[in-house]
């Protein structure tokens, strides 16, 4: 049950995740695949991570260009919208609150 | 390239197979995107055991698929009750009208009145669906009236008026009855535009 809990909490929160990494720069669908790989528990695989940023640019959230690379074939870079800033705000914001709340509580708990 | 490595070769090859109930354009982006992935991983030189260890990292073909599809947040609009009555009442008032026309001949307001009615609620419902184009909700509202124009044309030319000899009433029918299937063919031309539009994702 717990994992279960605990991997729906993970999805919803990853996308998020997501957008953060693209505030301050755009990068490519393999960079923010290695980065978050990098994170423990925060993507089953690598490969999971081309899905979802599949469903945030059809959301709107995300945009992509090509961009030539220096080595290789071009990169597709991902960007925020307007959107998907306006989203990852709202969800820093609403996140802050939640884990504050949920933290004091799980302190609670334990005494 | 990189796909010329074979082992590379056959993850793509098994996400493909995997990814063949996905709807096109969003398989075709996946894959694109996992070859992309692959390409800035390996290089030609790579060995097999760095191959093996992204392929490793990238995840099972199966379970990136499955992800597609949990993630695909189902932006289609599917065919319910209304596009379902509108193909029933477009097919049923479209063979109707004809029908009643050739039998009698005349316009009868009694018989006409409910596949009139009945044409006319398709195709307001023909018209408020979201999944067919222009193009099908004009060959949908057409069609009946098409057809009704082609049996009075004809009817003015192998009749004067009301008055009408026997081999010309004959003849009328004949030749009219084959496009009886006319209302047929719209409908299974509309019943599959609606299996295609089900299919394809819509912004919402």
């Amino acid at each position: 049950m717990v994992d279960r809990d605990l991997s729906q909490l993970r999805r919803g929160v990853v996308e998020y995740c997501v957008l953060a990494l693209l505030r301050e720069d755009e990068r490519y669908g393999f960079e923010i695949a290695r980065t978050l790989g990098g994170v423990n528990g925060m993507i089953s695989s690598e490969g999971t991570l081309y899905p979802l940023l599949g469903r945030l640019r059809r959301e709107g959230v995300v945009e992509s260009t090509w961009r030539e690379s220096p080595s290789g074939p071009p990169r597709r870079y991902y960007r925020l919208t307007t959107l998907g800033e306006e989203a990852l705000r709202s969800f820093i914001a609403e996140w802050r609150r939640f884990s504050a709340s949920v933290d004091q509580l799980l302190a609670g708990a334990k005494r | 390239m990189i796909a010329r490595h074979e082992l590379v070769q056959r993850y793509l090859d098994g996400l493909r197979r995997e990814a063949r109930d996905l709807p096109a354009r969003q398989r075709d982006e996946l894959l694109e995107e996992i070859e992309l992935h692959l390409t800035e991983a390996l290089s030609d030189e790579s060995s097999e055991a760095e191959v093996r260890t992204e392929l490793e990292r990238l995840g099972h073909a199966g379970d990136i698929v499955a992800e597609e599809r949990d993630r695909a947040a189902q932006p289609t609009v599917r065919p319910g009750a209304k596009e379902y009555l509108a193909l029933l009442l477009l097919l049923v008032s479209g063979l109707f009208l004809p029908v009643v026309g050739v039998v009698f001949g005349v316009v009868l307001v009694g018989g006409l009145l409910l596949p009139v009615v009945g044409w006319l609620a398709g195709v307001v419902l023909l018209w408020l669906s979201q999944l067919w184009s222009i193009g099908d909700k004009l060959v949908g509202t057409l069609q009946p009236v098409g057809w009704l124009l082609a049996v009075y044309a004809l009817r003015l030319g192998l009749c004067t008026g009301s008055e009408c000899t026997a081999a010309g009433e004959i003849a009328w029918i004949v030749i009219l009855a084959p496009a009886v299937l006319l209302p047929v063919f719209a409908s299974v031309y509309l019943g599959r535009a609606l299996r295609r539009a089900e299919r394809l994702p819509r912004p919402t």
